[in-house]
């Protein structure tokens, strides 16, 4: 029974989670389902002809995943003096990464209702990347497509 | 429900271990020879199809084993005699055997599935009944290996067949088999001597095996760190000794793991007797088939994934590549065909090839075909060896008709595929008028190898040792440079090229006085610099991501002894197109020269 209810409630609202992080200055989140793991930044080992924004890989527990760094992928100037630096994993299409990010704020609910699409604003982000925008407490959180900042292929060709 | 659950249990052990039965079964009945000597194979086929028959009646599976008394009955007459082997009858069993497969398939998916077998049972009486009326009947009460289990049911059964049941006195029947075969008492030492052949084996499930492999991985990891700081942190000798020691047990116990995946290749291998027969029964062509290298050991990974890629090459060689009986004799050639299977290690690749005697491939017609489907363009240049390669090409096929047996058009390429997925590569050599030889080639473990562990600059690389020829110390005055990319030393006076390593790597690099050259023997030879040469290691080959596959030069990655990846770098592969600049550079300094 109670069940049920939770099931109506979410199918009314279409409730969705999002982990928030900074990069820079600017806040951006993704879906928490996207989600695997968040990790301090781990020793990485560079692959040799790939993209600057190609950290290098690491090794998850015996599974060697590749990191990049959010900031540099986006152009985003990373904070200085930084101590709170973290590696957020995710899976795209059933591949992992890590993502570097400065600092990891929180976790937040968000309805269809309470995203916007993005406006047309000067921001150092390619705004292909956005998928919608979210206020909250007077800060404007991005939300980010990750399948369409790391197209999967688009990374292989890069070799 | 625990009852229920039990039951369930010994079923599905039964249907995995009736596998096994069945294989043998089938290359049984592949080896009788018409009008031959047969006995002892005939005993034991009798034995296998007995097994099955008490063991599925005991786990409840009556109609599979009211089917195989029912075979077991014409098997009895072979073996005694009153019949003899003829094809038809061997043709009767091997359908027989198909149902019984389809069956111990049909039921693991569906414990009490019910198959329709009157045909085959039908078959095999009256296979039976054939000489019914000249010889007399005996149906041997075969006291000795007789359980309680099935007694009843070959009463049963019995009754159905209508075969006539004599009661047999015990010494006759002594006396009657002593003269034909060893009794059933002396059968069955026979078969624990044959167990004590192959040795004795358990099931494990393959899960559980991986697992060890994993973690024994892991522990060797940990082991080498230990090892490698044994002399610089470690005081005590008792321990360093230990250390030493473990280290060797260490890979022992990773060789011995790693060993449980292998396999002979004899499964994947027996198969095709029955492939050949049947293909060459329905082809009309009569085509002896030898097996080579039965016992090679392969990983069972590999060796699932290579019986489908065999069977299409074996219907391909019997069907396209031998010709018809009077085109052989026509052409002086034995009127019997000829197809070999050989596998063997060669380093640590293991070779499987598969040759026929048939009539070639014709690189015109090929080369026309492909043109033709739009595969090449007309204006393609391509040597033969090239032109035969494009069999491979998805969507080819050469032979006019669409046949039964092969070409659909699909099929070697799937072929290369398969192949290639297990990081493997498919050759195919052809002489016109003598035959035809596909190679497949393939690595032997696919998880570790022996490696060399090489700093450039501030990165640890990983080289597989089977890649390194010989470790040379070059002074720079010896090497003759006139590219960044390119420079050339002499060893021993062939003229080699040699590269740099960081430079590859994307970094500035310099030639000291003396250098380390690693030199690399293939199709070409040549010399890459590095910084140092660290040490050997064995290591444990992981998967980069998806995101990362598919870079030239990049096989994959290891996990160091201080947790940190590095990469796996594959020579071949990484210079290749340093070989290309260095061939047209030396070729411009002849020009100018």
């Amino acid at each position: 029974m109670n069940f049920n209810e939770n099931k109506n409630d979410e199918d009314t609202t279409n409730e969705e989670r999002f982990i928030q992080f900074k990069l820079g200055n600017e806040h951006f989140a993704i879906p928490l389902l996207s989600i695997k793991e968040v990790a301090t930044i781990p020793d990485t080992t560079p692959v040799p002809n790939t993209p600057k924004f190609h950290k290098g890989i690491m090794n998850l527990r015996g599974q060697i995943i590749s990191v990049i760094d959010l900031r540099e992928k986006l152009g985003i100037t990373p904070l200085e003096n930084n101590k709170e630096a973290a590696v957020i994993i995710v899976e795209i299409e059933s591949v992992s990464i890590g993502l570097v990010v400065d600092s990891i704020l929180k976790v937040f609910k968000a309805t269809e209702q309470d995203l916007e699409i993005v406006p047309e604003v000067s921001n150092q982000v390619n705004s292909k990347y956005m998928k919608s925008v979210f206020k909250s407490e007077g800060n404007l959180i991005i939300i980010l497509d990750l399948s369409v900042a790391f197209d999967i292929e688009k990374l292989k060709e890069s070799a | 429900m625990d009852d229920l659950e039990f039951e369930l249990e010994i079923k599905n052990d039964f249907l995995e271990e009736s596998e096994d039965l069945l294989t043998n079964a089938e290359n049984a009945f592949l080896q009788l020879v018409v009008g031959g000597e047969n006995q002892e194979l005939l005993d034991e086929i009798f034995r296998l199809a007995h097994n099955l028959k008490g063991t599925s009646k005991a786990v409840g599976f009556d109609q599979l084993s009211h089917l195989t008394h029912i075979a077991e009955n014409l098997i009895l007459k072979l073996k005694e005699g009153s019949l003899e082997v003829t094809d038809p009858i061997v043709t009767v069993l091997l359908k027989f055997k198909d149902l019984v497969t389809t069956i111990i398939f049909g039921l693991k998916d569906n414990i009490d599935a019910e198959f329709d077998i009157t045909t085959i049972v039908q078959e095999l009486e009256d296979a039976t009944e054939q000489k019914a009326s000249v010889a007399e009947i005996k149906e041997t009460p075969d006291i000795q290996m007789e359980d309680q289990v099935s007694a009843p049911v070959e009463a049963e059964v019995e009754a159905e067949v209508q075969i006539e049941v004599e009661a047999v006195d015990p010494v006759i029947f002594k006396e009657e088999t002593t003269q034909v075969a060893p009794t059933p008492i002396n059968t069955i030492p026979k078969k624990e001597k044959k167990a004590n052949d192959s040795n004795e084996s358990i099931r494990v499930n393959l899960s559980k095996i991986d697992e060890v492999t994993d973690l024994i991985g892991e522990l060797v990891i940990l082991q080498t760190a230990i090892f490698q700081r044994r002399f610089e942190f470690i005081k005590d000798e008792v321990s360093i000794k230990t250390i030493t020691t473990m280290e060797k047990l260490f890979k022992d116990l990773q060789d011995q793991t790693l060993s449980l995946r292998m396999l002979p290749i004899k499964n994947a291998f027996q198969k095709m007797n029955r492939i050949v027969r049947d293909t060459s029964a329905q082809l009309n062509k009569d085509v002896h088939l030898s097996l080579v290298g039965e016992e090679t050991e392969v990983d069972k990974t590999v060796l699932e994934r290579l019986s489908d890629p065999l069977v299409h090459i074996v219907r391909n060689s019997l069907d396209h590549g031998l010709e018809s009986t009077e085109d052989r004799v026509k052409a002086g050639k034995d009127p019997k065909g000829s197809v070999e299977l050989m596998a063997y290690h060669e380093g640590n690749k293991l070779i499987i090839q598969i040759t026929d005697d048939g009539k070639g491939i014709d690189p015109n017609i090929i080369f026309n075909k492909a043109i033709e489907k739009g595969v090449i363009p007309e204006t393609a240049k391509m040597s033969e060896s090239e032109i035969l390669q494009l069999i491979f090409h998805p969507g080819f096929s050469t032979k006019e008709q669409v046949s039964e047996v092969s070409g659909r058009g699909v099929g070697m390429d799937v072929v290369k595929t398969n192949i290639e997925d297990l990081g493997g590569e498919v050759k195919l050599m052809s002489k016109l008028g003598e035959g035809t030889s596909i190679k497949i080639i393939l690595p032997l473990t696919l998880t570790i190898i022996d490696a060399l562990v090489i700093r450039s600059l501030q990165k640890k690389v990983v080289l597989p040792l089977s890649q390194v020829h010989e470790i040379v110390i070059v002074n720079s005055k010896d090497i003759e440079s006139f590219s960044n990319m390119a420079c050339l030393y002499k060893l021993r006076g062939e003229v080699v090229p040699i590269f740099s390593l960081n430079a590859k790597l994307g970094e500035a690099d310099n030639l000291k006085v003396k250098n380390t050259v690693i030199i690399i023997k293939g199709a070409t030879t040549f010399g890459v610099i590095v910084d140092e040469i660290l040490f050997q290691q064995q290591i444990v080959i992981k998967k980069l991501g998806d995101d990362m596959a598919g870079r030239p030069g990049i096989m994959g990655s290891a996990i160091m002894s201080d947790g940190k990846p590095s990469l796996i770098l594959d020579f071949f592969d990484l210079f290749k197109s340093n070989m290309k600049q260095s061939r047209s550079n030396i070729v411009n300094k002849r020009l100018t020269a």
